[in-house]
């Protein structure tokens, strides 16, 4: 199931709202969550559930032998052997594409969320930041939690292991949890699956005769239907584990208004950055090593993070090229961009912009001769010339919206709630979550992008 | 008083789910949409397999959204709201289009996916009551006008000066295919004069010139290319006619509809009956008929353009004076016996909305029609829906006609016409089904069935 359904907002949410806040008790509260998590779950993937609950139950046992053994040699292995156990799984339910393998495994949805998350679990148990987790139901509540479950943010088991055991909930962050969830419902519905519509009239067609123009401006649809379907998914999960108390860590910080690539990154699913950044960049030494182990170690990192994206080579060669231009920064850019004057800041940011847009080129085409077929277009190496009428008629045809949705990559928000709204935010979204349901109607099914992780 | 404006905030919230959640499980879901002219998701059939598969619960999303309670007049409003995201460069709008177009369309991607064809089941198997169930009748033109535009509109839709037009947006070579089977059917019928009607679209007439030469085939040179692969086979070109009479501004295409208006079918069929050297009857011997009011099938395709919604148009259909003629339908359609002749009027009186099939009915059908007519001509129309409005203007020229509607034949073509003692055939065919290369295997086939 996906939030933005109206099966699971008409139907699925309001029945799991009211017997969540019917009860009173946590122990009976987590029980409805777990019940709702496995039904939403089990909705998309109702064979791959078992996957889940063994992956959870499985961990959770290893977990109680590492305990004891925190620190110590033993609890290492333990705890490298379970993590092994988990990486193995995601090895052989998402990356046998990779390997041309006569076997075909569909991917089983948030493998890549619940895998990692199972990882900061296990890891904190062998370091003794938080003691393992003895009810089962607990921590399947965790793993399974579905506002998270399929697309983050990634949530460790740090930020919420005190809030499994008791939640506060009060009015205020029940009516911010509405106001979230609201917010990113209407960021997929009409940004995202707007800016989707006009993205796939450009790319999804022969790009081998796309003008300069013309790819550009598909492109740009696609890093904007990006940002929104999975920025507007995050604040979904972010505002529903609100309103059943829970408090997420945040995924995206208007990404596209940062002024270097490193920025972006910071501010770009920040759950998945920090991953990497503490499990795997810290432990293989960091930049505390040699200038040469530290580029490969970044890039390590940003090549794996390319490939958690998705089982196809393009994702690789995205996240590689993201770590070469970091290395860039870290080595001369960002020394060169300092001389840039204050007021020329918006020159950083549009540059910025520009190489994360090129970069989605790499992310959008998995087949690599259609995207270097793409990229001639984008240089206008394929003879198309620069402008032709459609195009013109694809940017006006969402002009508005377009503007709007270029507008909130920037932090305006943040001025508008500053300003006391009073009904102002009741209203707005009042409208905005009859006019998404508006547009839902007789919508063609519409997953989310990042689904696939 | 922060506090207050987020009970205000819970509250609003809450009631917008609890007036949606009885109306989503219980109020009354329609199975059918007037402006999409489909049938709408049914309810997944429920199986342990199709639950373990997930299809299930898949469909069962689809069904919700699908069939929301007043769901016509719902995504009336969201293709309202999406109208007004942008603005228009030369007051033309896209639907659907592709920036780009392939050159060649493979057959593959225009074969009918499984089920789009014949997929409703018919409540009345009682083909002697067809004309009567209205509701019958019209399901099944919904279906197959459905059918035709997938393919028609394979590149999307254009809206221009509240015209909505079909885009053929492939370059394809098939032409000269469709030119040797016509030809092939020629060779095989010997002593039968063999006719080709290729029926240009609306889009090469009305739409602005930049845009035609972006997407669109040059419908005049697929013509001309097709009629110069012909062999023993008489061309009857009507491109140079129908544009004379769009340029003197008369209807002869529809603007809500993808078919042509029956005045520009009376245009090409008069230019047929020169062709063949039969007599035929000038417009003075029909009654004009109006129905005000009409929004075809291009409101649906064009994801319910406001300004074709807005501006309906008027049908305008010519009857024969003097009804010198019977007419007789074997019903082809999946369910019924093809064998069984079901006597039935020529016009079909439909719902405002399906307009079009008031020409035989339907598709699914081979029409059988006797005139007063003595002139020992027996004439054969092999045709797709735009040959349907041909019909009525050819019963003062031919003693017989059998009406063939190309997807819906089940016998062996020539066995056919030679035992009816067919003495012309014509194959009246639009420019798309002429360039599409799965149709075009339908009528090759049709000759070995």
């Amino acid at each position: 199931m996906i939030f933005a359904d109206l099966l699971f907002l008409f139907v699925f949410l309001p029945i799991n709202l009211s017997l969540y806040f019917v009860l009173k008790n946590n122990t009976y509260r987590n029980a409805v969550l777990v019940a709702f998590s496995f039904v939403f779950y089990a909705w998309g993937e109702p064979i791959m559930v078992f996957l889940l609950l063994a992956a959870t139950e499985i961990s959770r046992i290893f977990s109680l032998f590492i305990e004891p053994r925190k620190g110590t040699k033993n609890g290492k292995a333990l705890t490298t052997a379970a993590i092994s156990l988990i990486l193995l799984s995601l090895a052989v339910f998402k990356y046998t594409p990779l390997f041309n393998l006569p076997v075909r495994i569909s991917l089983p949805i948030g493998i890549s969320f619940y895998s990692f998350q199972i990882i900061t679990y296990l890891v904190g148990v062998y370091k003794g930041d938080f003691p393992a987790q003895k009810s089962p139901v607990n921590f399947l509540m965790y793993v399974s939690l579905y506002p998270q479950l399929i697309a983050g943010p990634i949530v460790r088991y740090d930020d919420i292991h005190g809030q499994i055991r008791s939640r506060t909930i009060t009015t205020e962050n029940i009516s911010a949890g509405i106001t979230r969830f609201v917010i990113g419902l209407a960021k997929k519905v009409i940004m995202a699956n707007q800016m989707g519509a006009a993205a796939s009239s450009i790319l999804g067609g022969n790009i081998g005769t796309l003008t300069v123009s013309g790819a550009w401006l598909g492109i740009f649809f696609f890093a904007l239907q990006i940002y929104y379907d999975f920025s507007g998914y995050s604040d979904m999960a972010i505002g529903l584990g609100r309103i059943f108390g829970f408090s997420f860590p945040e995924n995206f910080d208007c990404p596209y208004a940062s002024k270097s690539i490193s920025e972006f990154w910071r501010r770009w699913h920040m759950t998945l950055g920090g991953f990497f950044r503490d499990y795997v960049y810290i432990p293989l030494g960091g930049n505390r090593c040699s200038r040469i182990r530290t580029s490969l170690n970044l890039l390590i990192v940003w090549f794996l993070t390319g490939l958690w994206h998705g089982a196809s080579w393009n994702f690789a060669l995205w996240g590689l090229y993201f770590g070469v231009l970091i290395m860039a920064e870290k080595a001369f850019l960002l020394k060169a961009a300092e001389k840039v004057p204050h007021a020329l800041g918006f020159v950083k940011i549009a540059a910025t912009f520009l190489l994360v847009t090129f970069g989605w080129a790499m992310f959008y085409f998995t087949d690599f001769s259609q995207m270097l077929l793409f990229m001639r277009g984008l240089f206008g190496l394929n003879g198309n010339g620069f402008y032709d009428i459609i195009t013109l008629n694809l940017l006006y045809d969402r002009f508005f919206l377009t503007a709007i949705a270029a507008i909130f990559c920037f932090p305006v928000y943040k001025y508008v709630s500053k300003a006391k709204s009073g009904w102002l935010t009741p209203a707005i979204n009042a409208a905005l979550i009859i006019l998404c349901a508006i547009m839902l109607v007789g919508d063609n099914y519409n997953p989310f992008l990042y689904y696939r992780f | 008083m922060k506090n207050f404006y987020d009970k205000i905030n819970i509250i609003i919230f809450t009631a917008i789910l609890a007036a949606a959640f009885p109306i989503m499980i219980f109020a009354a879901r329609p199975d059918f949409s007037e402006i999409e002219r489909r049938p709408l998701t049914s309810f997944p059939e429920f199986t342990l397999k199709r639950i373990s598969s997930g299809d299930f619960t898949r469909e069962l999303n689809l069904f919700f959204s699908d069939t929301v309670p007043m769901r016509d007049s719902l995504a009336g409003m969201s293709s309202l709201i999406k109208s007004r995201l942008g603005f228009s460069v030369d007051g033309v709008t896209l639907h659907d289009v592709q920036l780009t177009v392939d050159n060649e369309q493979s057959e593959a991607d225009n074969e009918p996916t499984d089920g789009q064809i014949g997929e409703i089941a018919l409540d009345n198997p009682e083909p002697a009551q067809l004309w009567d169930g209205v509701i019958d009748v019209s399901a099944n033109a919904v279906d197959e006008a459905a059918d035709e535009a997938v393919e028609l509109s394979s590149a999307g839709v254009l809206v221009y000066r509240n015209r909505a037009l079909m885009l053929i947006g492939w370059v394809s070579s098939a032409g000269e295919r469709y030119a040797d089977v016509v030809s092939e059917y020629s060779r095989r019928l010997d002593g039968v004069d063999v006719y080709s009607m290729v029926i240009p679209s609306a889009i090469e007439f009305y739409c602005p010139k930049n845009y035609l030469s972006h997407y669109n085939i040059d419908q005049r040179a697929s013509i001309n290319n097709i009629n110069a692969h012909l062999s023993n086979v008489t061309p009857v070109n009507v491109y140079s006619s129908l544009a004379e009479r769009v340029a003197a501004g008369d209807d002869i295409f529809f603007r809500t509809d993808h078919h042509w208006a029956p005045l520009g079918a009376f245009y090409a069929a008069e230019q047929f009956a020169q062709s063949a050297g039969v007599p035929f009857a000038t417009l003075s011997d029909y009654q004009k008929v109006v129905i005000p009011g009409y929004v075809g099938t291009m409101y649906g395709y064009s994801g319910r353009n406001p300004d074709i919604l807005n501006n309906p148009e008027d049908f305008v259909y010519f009857k024969p004076i003097n009804d010198n003629y019977t007419s007789t339908y074997y019903i082809t359609h999946e369910g019924y016996n093809p064998e069984a002749p079901v006597p039935a009027p020529l016009f079909i009186e439909q719902p405002l909305s399906e307009s079009y099939s008031i020409f035989l009915g339907s598709d699914a059908r081979i029409t059988h029609i006797s005139t007063n007519v003595d002139n020992s001509r027996k004439l054969a129309v092999f045709k797709d829906s735009f040959g349907n409005a041909l019909i009525p203007f050819l019963t003062a020229s031919f003693e017989e006609i059998y009406v063939i509607d190309i997807r819906y034949f089940p016998y062996n073509a020539i066995d056919y016409l030679a035992e009816k003692g067919i003495t012309d055939v014509l194959f009246a065919n639009n420019i798309a089904m002429a360039n599409d290369g799965y149709f075009i295997t339908t009528i090759e086939n049709l000759m070995n069935n």
